[in-house]
């Protein structure tokens, strides 16, 4: 992966890649289901999945990263979780892609920053869609702790982002 | 590459952690100070209707069982609190017992709201106060 620009990977070689990509993130999937959540409150993870599609923001096209996360998303869902697990995953995910894109786009902040976008949205679109399958504004009494430990969170992935873009950039 | 490197960035990054902590605080602030009131009553909501309201000065143990999983809640010396649950996370029985007006323990898994309310408006939600 030296001198790889965007754009010039042959479509075989982009295949490969996504799913070399799914597969590192699965793995990351899979270790945080292996990680107990210490925290009493609802959707608490460290979110080191996010590691790829972070990354991933920096080297590759949205498109393909987006298309990296949902189905990440849909095959852990599956073998780790439930289908309400999906619908909450989709639901942080695909918030938090979109502000992710958007915070990296703005071109103000490095991956740590862009990351720690992600963590906080990736916990507000779960905490809606808790208030949509409640059909009640009860679940926003932890709002203030989900933008805490969003932000904590992200600025953990975000610093092993940082490298990892540092390190792949020469 | 003219800005993802330098200390630009860092500095903006900072800013924006400094802001979402900043939020997370006055949103606990602005939460918790409507948490003066004793309330009168515990409304209890499954699956999204209505399915008990207990005084608050009558001791309890309710036993709470649905086709998603079984919680024990139970009101003791004008408390609420879930003593056990069937659910994965134990996040509503490792919450902290409730009893000012407002106070609310949810158990997602399950659909549970348990929520205290005062004399009249056992139908106001908790933003709506």
């Amino acid at each position: 992966m030296q001198s790889r620009s965007k754009g010039m990977l042959s479509p075989a070689a982009k295949t490969a890649l996504s799913g070399l990509l799914v597969a590192i993130a699965l793995i990351f999937s899979y270790i945080e289901t292996l990680i107990p959540v210490i925290i009493p409150v609802p959707g608490a993870k460290i979110g080191l999945a996010n590691l790829v599609t972070l990354t991933g923001l920096f080297f590759l096209q949205p498109a393909q990263v987006f298309l990296i996360l949902i189905v990440r998303i849909i095959l852990s869902g599956f073998m780790f979780g439930s289908f309400s697990t999906i619908i909450y995953s989709l639901a942080g995910g695909i918030v938090s892609f979109c502000f992710m894109y958007l915070a990296k786009k703005t071109k103000l902040f490095s991956p740590l920053g862009v990351s720690i976008t992600g963590g906080v949205f990736h916990n507000l679109g779960q905490l809606g869609v808790a208030c949509l399958v409640l059909y009640s504004f009860a679940p926003l009494i932890y709002l203030p702790y989900l933008i805490f430990l969003g932000a904590v969170t992200g600025s953990f992935i975000g610093m092993i982002g940082k490298i990892i873009e540092k390190a792949n950039r020469r | 590459m003219k800005t993802s490197d330098g200390n630009n960035t860092i500095k903006h990054d900072l800013i924006l952690l400094a802001m979402f902590i900043l939020i997370a605080a006055i949103l606990v602030f602005i939460i918790n100070r409507t948490d003066e009131i004793k309330g009168d009553y515990v409304f209890i909501t499954l699956d999204n209707s209505e399915y008990a309201r207990i005084p608050l000065n009558k001791d309890t143990v309710l036993s709470i069982d649905s086709d998603k999983g079984k919680n024990t809640v139970v009101v003791s010396d004008k408390e609420v609190y879930v003593e056990s649950a069937d659910c994965p996370d134990q996040i509503c029985v490792d919450h902290a017992h409730i009893m000012y007006e407002g106070e609310t323990i949810v158990c997602l898994p399950h659909r549970l709201i348990i929520k205290i309310v005062s004399e009249e408006g056992s139908e106001t939600d908790a933003i709506s106060q």
